[in-house]
């Protein structure tokens, strides 16, 4: 959001154009590789799911694909560098998995386990709740640089 | 990167390439095809998309994303397994 501010890293260049790693690179390359396995399992899976049995449960297949979406998102932006755009989708990611976690346990039965997000994305090994969490300190810590 | 990851790699894209054949050639027996396909071609991909985005990485997360490549296809073939049990 605003890169001024904050405190310059002690060991980092103040010029903006070394940016040491990049927002794709270091653990940000690793970050890309699960954000990109993301992308692509959450969007098969979605579009099986409207695909073959959309009018089970609309809501949940609908809310599958947005999670796609969102993965993708944070995929193309993190490995690119635009690190504005992944902050947004990060949180839009962290809200999301709260917001249909909680629903998803409180009332079961609009969510028929169905959406990578439900049960705080307990189907996935509970990724998904820590995924976003990383991204956000990782995008956090690129605050000062230049992207 | 070093040679042993790569050979490791190789075997492991040599094995999954086995792996999908086989399956392939008996792929009438799984209820749920598109997907059974989807995860098999996926196994394939996998290993290779890891090896060309971690290769650039001269730090210790460039293995980082093959580590990542390969959990992945470890889930994906306990998936498949999951799959072919239930048409059985």
């Amino acid at each position: 959001m605003n890169r001024v501010g904050g405190s310059d890293g002690a060991n980092r260049h103040a010029e903006g154009d070394t940016k040491v790693p990049a927002l794709g690179g270091g653990p940000g390359r690793v970050l890309v590789a699960v954000y990109a396995v993301f992308a692509v399992a959450a969007t098969s899976r979605a579009a099986v799911q409207i695909a073959t049995r959309f009018a089970e449960a609309p809501l949940a297949y609908l809310l599958s694909a947005f999670a796609a979406l969102v993965y993708i998102v944070l995929t193309v932006a993190l490995a690119r560098g635009h690190r504005r755009l992944a902050f947004l989708a990060c949180g839009i990611e962290l809200a999301g998995v709260l917001i249909v976690g909680t629903l998803s346990v409180l009332d079961p039965e609009a969510f028929p386990h169905a959406t990578v997000w439900s049960g705080y994305g307990s189907g996935y090994l509970f990724i998904p709740l820590v995924l976003p969490v990383i991204g956000l300190a990782w995008l956090l810590r690129h605050r000062t640089q230049r992207t | 990167m070093g040679i042993g990851l790569l050979v490791g790699l190789a075997v492991l894209e040599i094995a999954l390439v086995v792996q999908a054949v086989m399956a392939f050639a008996q792929v009438e027996k799984v209820a749920e095809r598109a997907t059974f396909i989807g995860y098999l071609v996926g196994t394939l991909v996998i290993p290779l998309a890891a090896l060309w985005w971690g290769k650039v990485e001269r730090t210790r997360w460039g293995p980082g994303v093959i580590a990542v490549g390969a959990f992945t296809v470890a889930v994906m073939t306990g998936r498949l397994l999951q799959i072919w049990n239930g048409a059985a």
